[in-house]
């Protein structure tokens, strides 16, 4: 697992100079729109995308079939990527937090961190990504790249649609309690709605991935 | 004497395809070089002996291990694969490669990749994408060379590489197998560099294993006979492999040159007539003569 993830950072070094102009444009262009939410749901989609680039280079170079002919089973090569996944997840969501701090101070901040969009946010993106994952391993990065648009727009439809239906009145999930333990309450929620969707999705692929001709 | 590969009744059905119940044993040991045409089934086969297919029937024994069944993966420490492509991620430097391979690898000996990285002049800084198609090779070789790997897979390995290249890479075979518990088994469309290094010819034909037999013997039991088509017509039957008729001249690929100088052919030449004459064989000829006769049979 070790040395998978090494290969997965040393692939990945290769574009931290793309990486941090794109950063470096989103932050600019969070400037000029005053807004930074932007830039930290981008950090966030950013740490899926990653892992994404990492299944693209792999599948380029037919890397995963090179794994299975070393001491690594099978089963360790899906949770690698899983692990890489939460790794991206966990570093985006980071570096979203990072940015609402620091932003904090500023005039288009409102003095606080959006703790509870932070974690749907991050929510959002771990669920379409574990719905993509086992996907991928099916059919391949390129023919799946059709199927994470249509689960992005169906994801974001749904938030869409729920914000819509409840209009302006608020979402009462956790009665009764104050503002900081319901936000607390449901941040849990969504990490338990996070955890679930990951290991739904690893045993998807591995089952999949256990009938794949490689 | 122990097989480092045993394979038995294998099938794996493809539309349009069908790797036919195949059985053979590779000694331990030995070269074996793995041939037939495009689409022959060696490709299938060979993914099959590293389980990276599932089969329909039949049992894979690797170094001891049962393909398909085995929970551990550790006994891949022993296993060096080369595929006919680096399958290394591009943007990885020459020197990472290194760096999460030990990792991977209990046995990984960094002393000996860095032997093998001078000896092919590798540049370490460089990305994998910016190397040339040898130098992938190479890279590939180096990695498969680089921890205790006693059985060595080619597939395709040297295609696409000069001549003065696949003769290096064949040197370094010839070195590896000197210790006797290593085997290389290598699957090539190069009958000549087969012909080079291999102990054992194994001949694939549409999912079909024709033969496996030791190279010496296919060398020296095997000929050409250039003759007259009379001649020709009275060879006798059980050692013709196969005919190429021409305006001039019949060439007949013969099984057994003892059988054939002892059928008295060759004194049966009349006052004028030449003589029959025997060519030595090379592995490509058998194989086009194989290939040819069996698509007449059809």
């Amino acid at each position: 697992m070790k040395g998978l993830l090494l290969k997965d950072l040393y692939a990945l070094s290769g574009y931290r100079k793309q990486y941090a102009m794109v950063l470096g444009f989103m932050a600019l262009w969070s400037v000029f729109m005053k807004s930074f939410s932007f830039l930290a749901v981008y950090a966030i989609l950013l740490g899926g995308m990653l892992v994404v680039t990492l299944m693209t280079m792999d599948e380029n170079t037919h890397f995963n079939r090179y794994a299975l002919t070393m001491p690594i089973s099978l089963k360790t090569m899906v949770k690698e990527k899983y692990a890489a996944f939460i790794i991206c997840m966990v570093s985006g969501a980071a570096l979203a937090f990072l940015v609402e701090l620091l932003v904090m101070e500023t005039p288009w901040s409102e003095g606080k961190v959006e703790w509870v969009m932070l974690a749907v946010m991050v929510t959002f993106f771990t669920v379409a990504y574990s719905i993509y994952f086992p996907i991928v391993y099916k059919f391949g990065v390129e023919k799946a790249r059709y199927t994470y648009i249509v689960i992005m727009i169906l994801m974001g439809a749904i938030v869409f649609g729920a914000v819509r239906l409840t209009g302006d009145e608020p979402i009462i999930i956790f009665a009764g309690l104050s503002a900081v333990l319901e936000a607390l309450c449901l941040i849990g929620m969504l990490f338990v709605l996070d955890a679930a969707a990951i290991i739904v999705s690893y045993h998807v692929t591995l089952k999949v991935a256990k009938n794949k001709e490689w | 004497m122990k097989n480092a590969i045993e394979v038995k009744n294998l099938t794996k059905i493809y539309d349009g395809f069908k790797l036919n119940n195949i059985s053979f044993e590779i000694p331990e040991g030995s070269v074996v070089g793995f041939i037939g045409e495009n689409g022959a089934g060696k490709s299938t086969t060979i993914k099959a002996l590293l389980g990276l297919i599932p089969v329909e029937e039949g049992k894979v024994n690797v170094l001891g291990h049962l393909i398909g069944e085995e929970d551990d993966a550790s006994w891949r420490e022993q296993l060096g694969v080369v595929f006919d492509e680096c399958s290394f991620p591009s943007e990885l430097k020459v020197k990472d490669i290194a760096r999460f391979m030990k990792h991977i690898y209990r046995t990984w000996d960094e002393k000996q990749f860095e032997n093998y990285m001078q000896k092919f002049e590798l540049p370490k800084g460089k990305k994998v994408k910016e190397l040339s198609k040898g130098m992938k090779m190479k890279l590939s070789i180096a990695a498969a060379l680089s921890h205790d790997s006693r059985l060595l897979v080619l597939d395709e390995a040297t295609g696409g590489l000069d001549p003065v290249i696949r003769n290096e890479i064949l040197d370094i075979f010839r070195e590896y197998v000197e210790d006797e518990g290593h085997t290389v088994f290598l699957s090539s469309h190069i009958t000549s560099d087969i012909e080079k290094i291999a102990d054992y010819i194994m001949l694939l034909h549409k999912g079909e294993l024709l033969f496996m037999e030791s190279k010496d013997k296919l060398i020296y039991d095997y000929g050409l006979v250039k003759c007259t088509k009379e001649q020709a017509d009275k060879i006798p039957s059980d050692i013709v492999v196969g005919r190429e008729d021409g305006a001039y001249e019949t060439t007949v690929l013969i099984s057994d040159q003892g059988l054939f100088r002892t059928s008295g052919i060759m004194e049966e030449a009349m006052d004028g007539e030449a003589k029959p004459v025997i060519d030595r064989a090379c592995i490509e000829d058998i194989l086009l003569y194989i290939v040819k006769a069996q698509k007449e049979a059809i």
